[in-house]
């Protein structure tokens, strides 16, 4: 096809194209050429704003210092042994008040009690025990223990009263020889076991403190 | 005739002047003595006989300016001598005690210009310029210290109150003999009380239980001792031990109206409960000279008669550490006053390598009364305070 014939067939269909108005072209253009300016509103208004940042603020407050400082943990109470009363109490009593207290003593099944005590606090909390015990068949010695919590203070003077140190079965164990004066062999005893602390006054027929402390501690 | 009269009026009114010299109070002989005067001359009378005894009196005060108490002066035999004696109102009747009593020792009121003040064991005061003052120092004493002073008072109370602080003394030696005695059994392990600050009836709960062994209506139907094999020892945590020891509190009238218990009120305590469980109640004391006696312990221990200290502060023996040539003396020091039964001693005797003695050191085995010590020993040899010291005997 010539140019000329092309020219003529292009400007045949361009002259049946209707034209629109230019108005009614640039009412549809002019929102995307330049869109109507809309009047913003402020964020201070927005409920969700409102409602979000002061809450997201104050919680930032509460948490900052435990982020950033850790807080001083409270001391455990400490009870010193003096100020704790002393009650006298049955056998099952003593064991209850024990085990109500958590204060998790060794075994003590095998041997005979005949005098129970159980120490209070003031407000009658149960920190220890005063328990004298002996064993049977045939009776080979007597023990008067006083048994404590580890919030109880005993402020001993370790060196003072104490010579020897050893482990008797995970126990750590103090002890001192005092006298066969009466006929008995007579020690002292300080251990500790399990986060509780036994104050023992030992007295034996033989000079058997070690097998008493092995199965004591056992 | 005229001129006799007048010589006669006139040595009279000379005599009637030498008693008035110097501005005390002089008291005239026997006939005048008041409640006061006679248990001051009962007191001493175990030093000295009572018609040696010269003596004049003048009043001490309390914290609120009201009398409350008694300095003595007195001269027996050559000898110079004061006693400080306080009074006070029980429930029921007028209690003396005698807290303080010397030969050859000058008043601590000596130097006091203003009102003698006398408030608690060991302080000497007194009120001037509407204000009081420490005699020892000179310094004026503040409302706090004075608070305390009120506090503590006369009484016995705190044992089992305060914490112990631990010290330790050593001392070399080339050679160390040990005696130790003690009643057999020892005395009763009680320990702690019922009702805090009052290690007084725990002490004389100890002690009637010693003497229930022998005298068995103290506490009537009831065995003090037990049998366990070949071991004897005392029963202590029953009904019955702490029935007798709130017995006690309420005889003693502890804690009524202050803390503890007073010297007199123990007496009259333990005595009560004594005879209405008909015996007889005899207390001995172990002073002598104003100090207390060792011997005369002994002697009492050695015969099988308990005995009760009142401390104003005291020292517990911790513990002994031996080494070759070298002891290191652990205590355990409770500044508070305290009440304390007592069955025996130990004596360590000090030698250098001349053989010649370098210390004797005394140690008095007791009941405590206290949970961290229970039967232990009260060293005595320093820094504890014996205001008195009694052997109890029932019979």
């Amino acid at each position: 096809m010539q140019d000329k014939e092309l020219e003529k067939i292009l400007q045949e269909k361009a002259d049946k194209i209707e034209m629109r108005e230019f108005s009614e072209v640039w009412d549809k253009l002019k929102d995307k050429v330049a869109p109507e300016r809309k009047e913003k509103k402020s964020i201070f208004k927005n409920k969700f704003f409102l409602a979000f940042v002061p809450s997201l603020l104050a919680i930032c407050i509460i948490l900052t210092p435990f982020l950033f400082f850790k807080p001083t943990p409270t001391p455990e109470e400490v009870f010193y042994s003096d100020e704790l009363n002393l009650v006298s109490v049955t056998k099952q009593e003593a064991f209850d008040g024990l085990l109500n207290a958590n204060i998790t003593h060794v075994d003590l099944s095998g041997y005979v009690f005949y005098d129970t005590s159980l120490y209070y606090t003031e407000k009658m909390e149960v920190k220890g025990a005063y328990l004298e015990f002996y064993n049977e068949n045939p009776s080979t010695f007597i023990a008067k223990m006083d048994l404590y919590d580890k919030s109880v203070d005993l402020n001993l003077d370790i060196e003072a009263l104490y010579d020897t140190n050893c482990n008797v079965n995970s126990a750590n164990v103090f002890y001192k020889f005092k006298s066969a004066d009466s006929g008995f062999y007579e020690y002292s005893v300080y251990a500790t076991h399990n986060n509780v602390k036994y104050v023992i006054e030992y007295s034996g027929i033989t000079d058997n403190l070690m097998e008493f402390l092995t199965d004591f501690f056992a | 005739m005229k001129k006799l009269l007048t010589l006669m009026l006139a040595l009279v009114l000379s005599l009637s002047s030498i008693a008035t010299y110097s501005g005390f109070d002089v008291l005239a002989q026997a006939n005048t003595y008041d409640a006061g005067d006679e248990y001051f001359l009962e007191f001493i009378s175990s030093d000295v006989d009572e018609e040696d005894i010269n003596f004049s009196h003048t009043p001490l005060y309390n914290a609120d300016l009201e009398v409350n108490g008694r300095e003595y002066i007195f001269t027996v035999d050559g000898q110079n001598g004061y006693a400080l004696m306080t009074q006070f109102s029980g429930e029921t009747q007028t209690f003396y005690e005698i807290e303080e009593l010397f030969f050859n020792k000058t008043s601590p009121f000596a130097s006091c210009l203003g009102l003698p003040v006398y408030i608690t064991h060991n302080t000497y005061l007194e009120y001037k310029d509407q204000a009081f003052f420490d005699l020892s120092t000179g310094a004026q004493v503040s409302d706090e210290q004075m608070a305390e002073y009120v506090f503590n008072g006369f009484n016995y109370f705190g044992g089992g109150t305060a914490t112990f602080t631990n010290t330790t003394f050593t001392i070399s030696y080339a050679r160390k003999t040990t005696v130790n005695y003690s009643i057999q059994y020892d005395l009763p392990n009680i320990k702690g009380s019922f009702i805090n600050g009052s290690c007084a009836h725990t002490a004389g709960a100890i002690i009637l239980i010693y003497w229930d062994r022998f005298c068995e209506n103290i506490i009537p139907n009831y065995d003090p001792m037990s049998v366990i094999g070949p071991f004897i020892n005392y029963r202590v945590a029953s009904e019955e031990v702490e029935t007798l020891g709130l017995e006690l509190v309420e005889l003693m009238q502890i804690g009524e109206p202050h803390e503890g218990t007073t010297f007199s009120e123990f007496q009259l305590g333990m005595e009560t409960l004594v005879e209405r469980q008909g015996y007889t109640y005899t207390t001995t004391n172990l002073f002598s000279g104003g100090s207390f006696n060792f011997n005369n312990y002994k002697n009492s221990v050695e015969n099988n008669i308990p005995v009760a200290f009142f401390l104003s502060d005291f020292n517990m023996l911790n513990g002994i550490s031996e080494e070759e040539g070298l002891d290191t003396i652990g205590n355990g020091y409770c500044p508070v006053s305290h009440v304390t039964a007592a069955c025996g001693y130990k004596i360590d005797t000090y030698y250098d390598a001349n053989d010649s003695v370098i210390q004797t050191r005394n140690y008095i085995k007791v009941a405590s009364g206290l949970n961290s010590y229970g039967i232990g020993y009260l060293n005595i040899n320093g820094v504890t305070s014996i205001s008195k010291a009694i052997s109890i005997q029932v019979s």
